[in-house]
Formats: C-alpha cells, structure tokens, sequence
C-alpha cells in the first residue's frame, strides 16, 4: 500500500464490501438528522423571513405573522401528508425526477432533475454561508476569512460524507437533535413564562417607517419568504434506498416525525415572536431565534446553547442535500442522462463522485458570489417548488393510472399539494426574479439540454454497438500480422518474440530506430524481418506512418498489432510517468483504426540469464474482459480466437446481479462458443479483481502466459470521453507489472453521431 | 521505515480482519440456520446433501452446455452443475447470491465436490450489522 493510499485509509476508513450495503442503512434515529437537517434548519429563519417582508409595512402589520405562519403550517402539513403517499407508491425512492419521469414524461422529469440539481446545490452554499455567518456574527474578527471558513466547512462536510451514510449521519445527529431539543426547552419556557406576562425581546417598541401598504402582493411575498421552511422535505422521498427494512414504512415514518417536529417549531417561533414583540429588520445585528431566546432565558446559558446549536444545524443542513445530490445523480446516470461514472460507489459505498463535484460546484457558486447569503438565497426555493409541483401532479397521475381503492382519496391530497406548491412557484418566481431567481431561471433549460444531449449520445453508442452492419467478421489463427517495436536488445523483447511465436500470426515483422540493436536483434530473432526507421519526424510518427503502410498491404479480415515491450524496474505509478513517450505512443495507437496494442512486459527480477527468453510460449490462456455484449466484445473475442489460444474464457466482473443475469441470457441467445465466467468484485475495483483472477493461472511469462485482451471504445470527440469511465486505462495500470501477463487493447470505433 | 508494520497496525485499527472474520461467522449462522445436513467441507461423495452458500461465481460454458456456480459457506466451497435449457431459472444465481441446495455430491475433475442438476432456492443473506 503506498503513503498515499495510507493516508486515504486513514481520512476515509476502511474499505467496505459490496456485500455491506446493508449494514450502511439507516435506523430511522440517524435517517432523521441525515435527511431532516435542512427542513429543520429553515426553521431558524423562516419566522424571520416572514418578519423582514410584513416590517416594509410597519410595526402594526407584524402581528400577521400568526396567520400567515398557519398558512406556511398547512402548506407543510400537505406537502409531508403528499410526500407520505409518494414513499410508499415509490418504496424504492420516489423523489420528484422519478414521479415526473414515470406519469408525466421525459421532459418533466429532466425539469425536476435540473431543478433538484441546482436546489442541492444551493442548500450547501446558502446554509454552510448562513452558519458561517451565525459564526462571524459571534467572533467579528473571522469577517475577513469568510470564503476559507466557507470552503473549509464545505470540505469538511464532504469528508464526512465521504466516510459513509451511516458515519455521516451518527455525527451530525448530535447537533440536529441538539437543535430540535434547545428550540423545544425555548418554546416550552417561552409558553410557561407567558402563563404569567410574556418577556419582551431586546427590539420590542421599535419604531418602523412603513414603506409600503399592506397589499396581496405584500402578503403573498411574506407567505412566500416563510415558505423557505419547506425547503429540504423532499429529502425523504429521494432517500428511501438508504433506509433500513422495511424502507418505505420507515421513511414514511421519519418524515411525519420531520413533518410533525417542523410544524410545531415553526408555529412556536412564530407564536413566540408575536408575544415577544420582535421586530425584524435587515440592520438587526440579533436573528429572531436569538432575540426570543435572549428575552426567553435572558442571556443565560441556555441562550448560548440555542445560539451554538443554530449555527451547528445551519452548517450541517448540507448534509441533507450531500444524501440526496449524489443519489439523484446516479439515478439520472442509470437512465444515461449523466456521465455513468455516477453510478459507481466508492470505498465506502457511498456515490463519492457525486459527493466530490457536489462540493465542487457548491464552493464554485460560494466564491462567485461573495459568500453573500443575500445574493445567493434570491435563487434559492425557484428549484424547490418546481420539483414539488411536478411531483405531486405526477402522483395525481400515479393514482389515477393505478385505480387502487381509496386512489380519489389521494388524488385530492397530492392534487391539492401541486395546486398550492405550483401557486407559490408562481410567487416565489414572481416576488424573486429580479433578485437573481433569473439566474435558476435561465440555468434549468441549460441543464436540461445537457442531460438529453448526455441521454443521446449514449443511445447513439448503443446503436453503433448493437448495429448488424459492424458485427466483426469470424477470423482465426492466422488472421494476423504483427508489428514488433525494438527499441533495445532486452529480455522484454525476448520475450515478445516468444510470444509472437506461440501466437502463430501470419506475418511478423519489427521496427526499430537504432541501428546498433540490429544486430543483437537478427541473432536473437532471424524468423523475423527488422527494418530500422528513420526518426527525423518523431519515433510516434515514424512508427505510426510504418503501421499504416502496413495496414494496406495485409488483407482487409486480418488484424494488425503493434507488440510493445516493457523492462520495468519497479512496480508503481513512477516506473509508467517516468516513460511519457512510450505510453504516448500507446495512446496514439487507439485513435488508429484496424490496429490493436500490445504490451509485453518483464520485470527486472523475473528475468533468469539463463534462460532463454525467446523461446516459444507453450501455454497462452487467453482472458476476454467483457462488460456486456456487443460490438466491441464481439471484436475482442474475433482478435482473441486469432491470438493461438490455449484455452479462451470471457470474464466479467463486478457487474451487478440483473446486469449479470442479462449477460448470461445474451451469451447463450448469441451462441457464443466462448464459456464466460462471472465473478464479483467485491471492493468494485475491477483492476484488482482482475489481478487475483490471472493469479490463478500461474503465469510465468516464458511457458506460461496469461493474454488478458480489454476492448476498448474510443469516441471521437474528446468532450465525450468524460462520458465513458476511463476502465481499461486503470485495468492496464494493474496488470502491468504481473507476471506472465501481456495486455491487448482492442479499440472500437465509434463514428460521431 | 518499515511501513508494512504500521500497515498492519492500522489495518487492525481499522478492523478489516475483524469484518471479515464476522461475516464469515454470520455465513455460517445463516447456514446452520437452513437447516443444512453438512457444511460444504464436510460433504461426503455419493449421499443426498442439503447446503447453503453464497455464489461466488457463475459460468457458462455453451460448447458443453453446462452452467455452473461456486458456493462457499465459509467453510469450504463447492460447484453445483446444470444441463443449459431454456428456460435458464440457474442465470439468477449471479456472485453474491445466497442460495439453498438440495443434491448428490460427486467428486469433479479437479477432486473438488460437484453436486449435478441440484434443486435450488434462492434466499436472501441477512443484515449482518
């Protein structure tokens, strides 16, 4: 294991087994503050929200805030009561984008998605800058290091995340149940010290010059503002994977737990900011929670511990969008709308790519805005109730598709929930747009964009790979001819030769550049024919243009490979960086058609001087590394039959159980006289699998060799190759130090669609 | 520096081997659980068996029309056999599975136990948390 890799260990923990996904789900006590931490948060600065608004009117209007409270109340009560149905009609997670997606079509689906996206990644910046803020609040020193408390708490949380679901959410319990237990000790005391004349807050009397009259507008901007307490509900119904069995009664309990435990907080809060008498206003140097709690305690102890366990659960309220961001980006790369390399979990089975450009992107959008918590809460909620809507109006359709008994029932909660959550979209977009809710605005149709162009080139990719018309032609022994770089007189190129004789091709030719290695080279190999290159435009060139002229002459059925030796010192990162021009030339050779690579490699103490290491390879176990079949896999195996094999497998690895079962059905439905083995991975590294499986054949690079053939796509456009997970380049990194193992890369082209 | 003690220092710290150990055990809970007539190291050649495993392996070979799987239970492994047909119920015993055998065991190729044309059930492994 190397310093590096110590030190992930160390910063991640362990490396966890696929067969422990289940030990990773969530009692209902950690998926609470795992999935709640946002909507509990906003209760911090709901109330307040609500206050700013009605205070543009005056002191008198401010009273208001009851009723527009239980309006909020009751918006929250049907959306939880709306989301309840949703986990249990979707028990394998029904967030807005699968509703959508499932009852209203693609494009509905791809607007939640897009505005899901941009709210998780909202949720980061505005509650990691609002906590940041509650901090330099307290210490006014800090002011001027904002952005690197911002970025540093932002990879915190990303760490923590990172080390898993359940670690995450074991940690962060402590401040969310901190918080929801200090609000409540706030309320009761509150209510007991009203029982005999309630305490006035600090602002209590303030004057306030009404600015404008006390219009609709001016109330639905103030309904509209507190609606920032149901940010983060839909967390629940996205999540329902990560909770422990039986999962969709346990997220449809945690979430009325939620529901409940927010309602109650938001409507005391509200309640206490009436009898308290708070005034609210954007020069106030004090929060509405701390101005209650200042009156309620008066600036005891147990105000610090509000003011601490606020600023706690402000900062951590990301964590709900680090659960969910990373989930709906896999479900999204499962439907081919992102970059598939979404889909894979990391060491400790969570999505950490996911995690790592959720961080990314979160830190990218603080610094462009200042770490300013009024910039960036304008395009804050647009995204928020979009999903909502469209999630809702999808389970109308879902009830009305499915019929069950008791569906009328349920079509008026969940149509009731998407004509109110659609009516404040109108408003949130309405009262918001000029702030920079335009700025969501425009981004949503750039996202969506993205993710049909993603969705069409997949599906161009699998056309090509399915097509009839590029299925490869059957070849055998003989198809071949193979081109044999020397660029020394070394046990490498021993051995290449000796492979180049067990492989039977029907012509084997050598290049080199050096004029003093021909000699040793003739004497070494006289069956095969050596011309010495002219390197005036470059070796790469030179070796490229040689090919080519080759590619001409051989028949159109035959494959061409260039044979690369490798003498390697050490095993290691360094021994591939300290070679640039050798794996530069490799790569150049996957942008050439009709021409395969392979890599003959010898460690320098595997070599015995007194043996000969040209000699014959006698056993050549021939491995094809498939994934699924097609084309390209249909290609590997026609080069792999050519390759003289002693015995021939296709392996597949790590693939998962209904992808297995497919593979298994195709291989059999295609006829394919090649046995396949399926086996895991069980840590999902495929490049160590594969290692362990070639262990088994004992290869000693001499009489014994072990080809592991990869096929390989290579688009032509270079912002696609983002889109394919760069695994053949990471299995070659692995085998390229074992023993007795030569690689072939077997490139497939895919024209531009 | 020897780095490979500290290795195994944090390894242990980490509790890699303890995990590993645990789910073997919990393997052989949930076989004893099945009611199996012997662990698969125990197996005796020629007489009805009932065992449990977890695939490791699924192969398919259509020259010879055989599929088969690997199954450990923690104590040992062995290779259950089927004729390919379709339709192919064996194609759902994919790596990781849990699964139930009734059979006869013979000795293959390789002296390994393969148990031919076992009934099977798939199961599903419990939480071992």
């Amino acid at each position: 294991m190397s310093k590096g890799q110590v030190l992930k260990r160390a910063l991640l923990g362990r490396v966890m087994a696929s067969s422990e996904l289940e030990h990773t789900l969530l009692p209902k006590v950690l998926a609470l503050p795992v999935f709640s931490s946002d909507p509990l948060s906003s209760n911090a600065y709901a109330t307040q929200e609500i206050l700013l608004v009605l205070g543009l009117v005056g002191a008198s209007a401010l009273s208001n805030v009851i009723p527009i409270s239980i309006a909020v109340a009751l918006l929250l009560a049907t959306v939880v009561v709306s989301y309840r149905q949703t986990v249990r009609a979707y028990p394998s997670g029904g967030g807005a984008y699968i509703v959508a997606h499932e009852n209203l079509g693609m494009y509905a689906g791809l607007l939640a998605a897009a505005a899901l996206l941009i709210d998780y990644v909202l949720t980061v910046s505005v509650s990691i800058v609002a906590g940041v803020d509650a901090i330099v609040s307290a210490a006014p020193s800090l002011a001027d290091f904002k952005i690197q408390l911002v970025v540093g708490f932002v990879a915190f949380v990303t760490l923590m995340n990172l080390r898993g679901t359940k670690e995450s959410g074991t940690l962060f319990a402590i401040p969310t149940y901190g918080f929801v237990l200090s609000i409540y000790a706030l309320l009761v005391t509150g209510f007991v010290k009203c029982l005999g004349g309630c305490p006035l807050a600090e602002s209590a009397g303030t004057h306030l010059e009404p600015e404008h009259a006390l219009t609709l507008f001016l109330i639905l901007k103030a309904f509209a503002a507190g609606t920032t307490a149901l940010t983060g509900v839909e967390a629940i119904s996205n999540g329902v994977p990560a909770f422990r069995y039986p999962q969709s009664r346990n997220a449809a309990t945690t979430l009325a737990m939620m529901g409940v435990m927010s309602i109650s907080m938001f409507l005391g809060i509200s309640w206490l900011a009436n009898q308290t008498q708070v005034v609210y206003t954007e020069e106030s140097s004090r929060t509405v929670v701390a101005q209650i709690a200042h009156a309620v305690f008066g600036g005891g102890f147990m105000f610090y511990v509000v003011q601490a366990m606020t600023a706690g659960i402000l900062i951590l309220a990301a964590n709900t969008a680090y659960q969910d961001f990373p989930r709906l980006v896999s479900i999204l790369a499962q439907d081919r709308f992102m970059p598939r390399q979404f889909m894979n979990r990391g060491d400790r089975l969570v999505f950490s790519n996911g995690i790592v450009i959720l961080a990314i992107v979160a830190t990218l959008l603080v610094i462009i805005f200042d770490a300013s918590l009024n910039s960036l809460i304008q395009l804050y909620l647009v995204g928020v109730f979009i999903s909502f809507t469209l999630s809702q109006s999808g389970m109308v359709v879902h009830w009305r598709r499915s019929g069950e008994p008791g569906s009328k029932h349920r079509i008026l909660i969940n149509g009731f929930g998407a004509a109110v959550t659609g009516i404040v979209f109108l408003v949130v977009v309405t009262t918001k747009f000029l702030g920079g809710a335009w700025i969501v605005v425009a981004a949503i149709p750039f996202l969506i964009l993205l993710m049909r162009s993603i969705h069409a080139h997949y599906a161009d990719v699998a056309r090509q790979l399915a097509h009839p018309d590029r299925r490869p032609l059957d070849r055998r022994v003989g198809n071949h001819t193979v081109v044999l770089l020397v660029e020394s007189v070394d046990a490498s190129v021993a051995r290449a030769v000796g492979y180049l004789r067990g492989i039977r091709p029907r012509e084997a030719m050598a290049v080199t550049f050096d004029k003093s290695t021909a000699t040793g080279f003739r004497r070494m190999a006289p069956d095969i024919s050596l011309t010495i290159l002219d390197d005036a435009q470059g070796t790469t060139e030179a070796i490229r243009e040689y090919v080519a002229r080759v590619r001409k002459k051989i028949p159109r059925e035959d494959f061409l490979t260039l044979v690369v030796p490798e003498l390697h010192k050490a095993r290691g990162l360094w021994e591939i960086v300290r070679r640039p021009r050798l794996h530069r030339l490799k790569a150049s050779f996957l942008d050439e058609r009709d021409v395969q690579v392979i890599d003959v490699t010898v460690m320098h103490a595997d070599i015995d001087p007194e043996v000969d290491e040209s000699q014959e390879v006698a056993r050549n176990y021939v491995v094809v590394l498939v994934s699924g079949l097609h084309n390209a896999t249909l290609q590997a195996l026609e080069y792999a039959k050519t390759l003289n094999p002693t015995d021939l497998w296709a392996v597949s690895l790590g693939l998962d159980p209904i992808a297995t079962e497919k593979l298994g059905d195709e291989w059999m439905g295609y006829r394919i006289p090649v046995p396949l083995e399926l086996e895991e991975s069980p840590y999902r590294d495929i490049g160590h699998s594969l290692v362990r499986y070639v262990e088994q054949f004992g290869a000693d690079g001499r009489d014994r060799v072990v080809t592991v053939v990869i096929p390989e796509f290579v688009v032509d456009k270079m912002r696609h190759q983002v889109l394919h997970g760069q695994t053949a380049l990471l299995v070659k990194r692995h085998l390229l130090f074992e023993r007795g193992v030569v690689v072939a890369s077997v490139p497939y082209h895919l024209e531009d669609g | 520096v020897d780095f490979s003690i500290g290795r195994e220092r944090l390894f242990g710290a980490l509790g890699v081997h303890r995990t590993q150990d645990r789910w073997l055990f919990e393997l052989q809970v949930w076989a004893l659980s099945k009611g199996i007539s012997a662990w698969l190291c125990n197996l005796e050649p020629y007489e009805a068996c009932h065992v449990a495993g977890i695939v490791e392996r699924l192969f398919i070979d259509p020259q010879h029309g055989l599929i088969e799987v690997s199954l450990s239970d923690g104590t040992g492994t062995a290779v259950a056999q089927w004729g390919i047909r379709r339709p192919t119920p064996e194609l759902a015993l994919t790596p990781g599975t849990a699964v139930v055998l009734d059979g006869v065991a013979v000795i293959g190729a390789h002296g390994e136990f393969v148990i031919r044309e076992p009934t099977f059930e798939t199961d599903s492994f419990p939480d071992v948390a």
